[in-house]
């Protein structure tokens, strides 16, 4: 099974983690906005989501529908030990290709 | 609440029955009675207005825009994905306005179709296989 990471499964998982243990399309959505200073497609996240789920990196559950969503339910998601481990190896990998170039220390 | 709305709707309109109304106060004076009938007048008003704000907030997406995500969406997220844009709609309808938030609805489907497209006819090709069939193809003629 594919372990690796992409860049955008990597700031989805980002997202998520931040967001925990409220994680769901609109708050993935508005983090991303709002870190990234651009809009992703709802429909990237979710295809993204969708993937990582396939790998087992996250796992989705059912939340309440509300009126506002017009009686539609969220469907809340939250990183799995195995997706922390993958993200976590992810990243060092790209710390240890950065370290030692011109953009070592530097932090966004 | 659009339950609610249809039985504020279904109410016979204030004004129409004050006139029967005053005949019973007849033991007020006239000013207690312009009193309490523009006490009512603006009841009626701040009435008409949570009702104006209920339709507005209410309203639903475009529709056209919506059958789109729901024909296009994987099955599994299509009730969640639309659910959430709907969510982001009735946030700009209370910061924009109904008429700006029905068009930015439009412009963000419009947005999320190239991908939807791109996803579901992956999701065909690998159900068909043809994905692999081009590889090994691929790897037979061009020796790839």
């Amino acid at each position: 099974m594919d372990t690796t990471l992409k860049q955008t499964e990597q700031v989805v998982m980002l997202a998520i983690m931040r967001k925990h243990p409220d994680a769901y399309g609109v708050s993935i959505f508005e983090e991303l906005a709002k870190r990234l200073e651009k809009e992703v497609a709802m429909a990237t996240i979710y295809a993204t989501l969708d993937k990582l789920e396939k790998k087992g990196f996250v796992k989705s559950r059912q939340g309440a529908a509300t009126a506002e969503r017009g009686g539609r339910a969220k469907m809340f998601f939250e990183i799995t030990g195995k997706g922390q481990a993958a993200l976590n190896a992810s990243l060092n990998a790209l710390d240890r290709l950065r370290s030692g170039t011109k953009l070592s220390g530097v932090t966004a | 609440v659009k339950k609610h709305i249809e039985e504020a709707e279904a109410l016979e309109p204030v004004g129409k029955t004050l006139d029967e109304l005053w005949q019973q106060f007849e033991v007020l004076n006239d000013d207690d009675r312009a009193k309490l009938k523009a006490g009512i007048r603006e009841e009626k008003r701040r009435i008409d207005d949570c009702l104006a704000t209920l339709r507005r907030q209410t309203a639903p997406p475009p529709q056209l825009a919506e059958s789109l995500i729901s024909l296009l969406a994987p099955k599994k997220s299509a009730d969640a994905q639309l659910g959430d844009l709907q969510e982001i709609f009735q946030e700009n309808v209370k910061r924009f306005g109904l008429e700006r938030a029905r068009r930015m609805y439009c412009i963000r489907i419009s947005r999320e179709v190239g991908p939807l497209l791109l996803q579901k006819l992956m999701r065909w090709l690998e159900r068909f296989g043809i994905i692999a069939l081009l590889i090994d193809y691929g790897r037979t003629k061009l020796g790839f």
